[in-house]
């Protein structure tokens, strides 16, 4: 059955974004229109994550300009796209509230708002759509409008920050392309669930399952370097300096979460599906593990290595953006070491539990790390600068701002009863239940650099002494010149001067520095974290529905087309079929461009 | 079809050999230079041969689809050829 | 560079003989395009380029004083960036609003539909199709965000 709700989501972000572009000239109205866009999304992404809670499947299927199955592009939203969704509903919410007073006057008018909403088509696209070239267009649609989003500064850094963004996701995009153009000439379907179908039962249909083992290697090397892991995370740390702070937050928190769902739909959906038996050194991958036997191990280094390194890595770092950077780094190896875990488990309450996890901890870290680099950007709009030497006593001078803070880091350490607590809680267990010692291992040594660069950033930034740019933020806050940046920038050599002989106890008079609306939008995400913390049973039954439905393949195909698993027999997979289907798919892809 | 000679499909496949030849001719061309001009005129070569390449691959399988890429071919190879020559002679492509 | 900037009488000709020509492909491309090939992409990749050769040929002042600014006066407010880049919001917009037309019918996103005329004098059967809408928007995006750069980088 058709339901329109799964399509809601995507036209409100689309129509908002033509909306604000169109009213480029009244900036005032595009700035009312952005927020309410984004507050309709919400509402749009809620009523979808109703509907399919509802629907007796929970398989929502919408078949985009009536064409059906594997022919036309179907969107599908089921528990696993609609919590990615939710996660995206609000974390984009708070950012373009945020934007409205963050971003500058002249970057308002430059289709900021056109851009941000543009990218959040993108990734509602990419978690909608069962089609794995209609999955290219929508990563193409989200990462073009980050890549000027991340050039949005234009000073050199921002430019540099953005041309290697660029570059290096231009070369993932055409690896993708060549990998599903080599999946297509392999399988004979672009479709997920038919992609699913057919290589469940490879003779059936005359495929060979060795080349799409390497097609899908190659393909998972694009989502993880979108994902930003180990051996491919270099480009983050540059573009999330670059980015405006509510870009940043939405890279964080929604954009690498994106590739983590795509890795989770493909690979534990589509590619678990077919029976071919791996043997490598050491691994011995029985027919029940499948293609999974392959990647596990490959994902686990990938995340051991981010774990560890990025969290290495954070610890040093001047400033507080590149510190929360590398934490990404670290903190999407958490994410992947469950999946690891999980895609060689052979067991499947183990393999549910390593899902939910993933989900859960991604959940935690979008929200979390969204937060923080908001309040990174609240404090850089009052003071001018984010290099930890310029920075400490904050809490003196802002302090919902550093409670927020303080629960943001703290989730991400994982103290009860934030929801970060309960996320290392399930990568722990999985590792437990899987009985993989060194999982253990690798997530302890994680959570102990996780707890050392958190203190780091905490210690220098928020206690001690105010730093010299921080006594002239609060002066100037003090004597009503509050406008930002720019006085801090210009002023802070002499006003720090004078000041610094009487600021110790003048500083207490100043409420906050930071900007209020900023520090709401920050403080909105921390009561988040805590409530979803305090009621977690919500969210783990939304991430073990998740996990479930990503590991029910017949469900899903059952649910794109009712036909598909009938016709299987009556298709015969003669060449002579998949030719003609060539044909028309081509044209309909023609078509759409 | 039925009236088609029978000489026209060996003649068609020679044709096109003869221009994937020059077409790679012309690259070896454009690769060594020596000058800029040399290589403009090669690269000239290489989309003429091209478009010829589309026109007779038209012919080969009788499908007007080709005579389409044929005509947008050269007429962006018109284009790229002015345009590069004008940055060759004056330096500056848009004033 | 050259102390003779201007393009000879030749290049001059033959541009204004093949504008209208690479013009008339393009319509040609965009009008069959929901059903063979072409399309609102590539008919606007070819408009584009037949302004780049006017820019190439003419220079960019000639052609916002003779082409954009005397079509409509669209180019009054600040040159032509702002009517290309209004080229490419209402294309958004109308490509958009084809597929939320669709569901007004109770059909799903971006359905199609079309309608065959008879008896029309010279030329007997006409077709409308709807898809036309969509590929008439994205030719403006097209038109618009290629004309955008070509202006901004040219001005560079």
């Amino acid at each position: 059955m058709t339901s329109t709700v799964v399509i809601a989501p995507l036209l409100v972000a689309l129509g908002t974004a033509i909306l604000a572009l169109l009213t480029r000239r009244v900036p005032r109205l595009q700035r009312a229109l952005s927020v309410a866009g984004a507050g309709a999304y919400v509402v749009g992404v809620a009523v979808l994550v109703r509907a399919v809670r509802l629907d007796p499947d929970g398989r929502l299927v919408y078949r985009v300009s009536n064409w059906d199955g594997p022919f036309g592009i179907v969107l599908i939203a089921d528990p696993l796209s609609t919590l990615m969704l939710a996660l995206a509903a609000v974390v984009s919410l708070v950012a373009a509230v945020y934007s409205v007073r963050f971003v500058g006057r002249e970057g308002q008018r430059l289709s900021y708002h056109a851009l941000y909403h543009l990218m959040v088509v993108g990734v509602t696209g990419a978690l909608l759509t069962g089609d794995v070239f209609n999955l290219f267009v929508w990563f193409e649609v989200m990462l073009m409008s980050s890549y000027v989003l991340v050039a949005f500064a234009s000073d050199s850094d921002a430019t540099r920050a953005a041309l290697q963004y660029a570059v290096l996701n231009l070369l993932g995009s055409a690896v993708m392309l060549l990998a599903i153009g080599g999946l297509y000439a392999t399988t004979g379907t672009l479709n997920m669930a038919d992609m699913a179908r057919r290589l469940a039962d490879p003779t059936a249909f005359g495929i060979d399952p060795a080349p799409v083992l390497g097609l899908s290697a190659l393909l998972l090397v694009v989502f993880l370097l979108k994902a930003g892991v180990m051996p491919f995370q270099f480009w983050v740390p540059d573009a999330y300096r670059a980015a405006p702070a509510p870009v940043t937050a939405v890279l964080a928190g929604v954009v690498k979460k994106v590739g983590v769902y795509a890795v989770v739909r493909l690979y534990f959906t589509v590619f678990a599906a077919a029976p071919l038996t791996v043997s490598l050194p050491g691994i011995s991958g029985g027919p029940e593990l499948g293609f999974l036997a392959f990647f596990g191990p490959v994902l686990f280094l990938m995340a051991t290595a981010s774990a560890i390194l990025g969290g290495l890595g954070a610890i040093d770092q001047p400033d507080m953006e590149g510190l929360l950077a590398y934490s990404s780094i670290a903190q999407i190896g958490f994410i992947m070491l469950p999946l690891a875990v999980a895609a060689t488990a052979a067991a499947p309450a183990v393999r549910t539990v390593g899902i939910a996890a993933a989900l859960v901890y991604s959940v935690n870290h979008g929200l979390a790390k969204s937060l923080l680099f908001l309040a990174v950007g609240a404090a850089e709009d009052a003071i001018g600068s984010t290099r930890l030497s310029d920075l400490g006593g904050l809490t003196e001078v802002a302090p919902v701002l550093s409670g927020a803070f303080l629960i943001g880091a703290l989730s991400l350490v994982g103290i009860p009863p934030l929801t970060g607590f309960f996320a290392k809680l399930l990568v722990f267990d999985t590792a437990v239940r899987a009985g993989a010692p060194l999982a253990l291992a690798v997530a302890l040594a994680g959570a102990i650099l996780t707890i050392a660069y958190v203190t780091r950033a905490w210690n220098n930034a928020f206690w001690g002494s105010p730093g010299s740019r921080v006594h002239a933020a609060a002066t100037a806050a003090r004597t009503g010149r509050d406008d930002g940046p720019a006085v801090a920038d210009g002023g802070h050599a002499d006003a720090a001067d004078d000041a610094h002989g009487t600021a110790g106890d003048d500083l207490a008079t100043v409420a906050s520095i930071a900007d209020p609306v900023l520090v709401g939008c920050t403080l909105s995400l921390a009561v988040l974290l805590v409530a979803l913390g305090i009621g977690f049973d919500p969210l783990y039954a939304a991430a073990t529905d998740a996990a479930a439905a990503a590991l029910d393949t017949e469900a899903y195909v059952r649910a794109v087309d009712p036909a598909i698993a009938g016709d299987a027999i009556a298709d015969g997979g003669g060449t002579g079929g998949d030719q003609d289907v060539a044909e028309q798919l081509r044209a309909l892809r023609g078509d759409g461009r | 079809m039925a009236s088609e000679p029978a000489f026209l499909e060996p003649v068609l496949l020679g044709a096109l050999v003869l221009s994937a030849v020059i077409t790679l001719v012309a690259g070896y061309r454009t690769i060594v230079g020596p000058t800029t001009p040399d290589r403009v005129v090669a690269l000239d070569v290489i989309a003429t041969n091209v478009v010829a390449i589309a026109a007779l691959y038209a012919m080969f399988t009788a499908r007007g689809l080709y005579a389409d890429v044929a005509l947008v071919l050269a007429i962006i190879g018109f284009i790229s050829t002015i345009t590069v020559a004008r940055y060759v002679t004056e330096g500056d492509v848009i004033e | 560079m050259s102390e003779d900037r201007e393009p000879t009488v030749i290049v001059k000709t033959v541009t204004r003989t093949v504008v209208p020509l690479i013009a008339l492909t393009a319509i040609a491309l965009l009008i069959k395009g929901h059903n063979l090939p072409g399309g609102g992409f590539i008919a606007g990749v070819l408009t584009t380029t037949a302004f780049a050769l006017l820019y190439v040929i003419y220079g960019l002042d000639t052609v916002r004083r003779d082409l954009v600014t005397n079509a409509g006066g669209v180019g009054l407010l600040s040159g032509p960036t702002q009517s290309y880049t209004r080229a490419f919001a209402g294309g958004l917009a109308l490509a958009f609003g084809s597929g939320v037309a669709a569901m007004l019918f109770d059909v799903p996103f971006l359905t199609q539909a079309v309608v065959f005329v008879d008896g029309i004098p010279l030329y007997g059967e006409l077709e409308f199709a709807s898809a036309l809408a969509f590929d008439l928007g994205v030719y403006f995006v097209v038109v618009g965000s290629l004309l955008t750069i070509i202006a901004v980088v040219g001005k560079e």
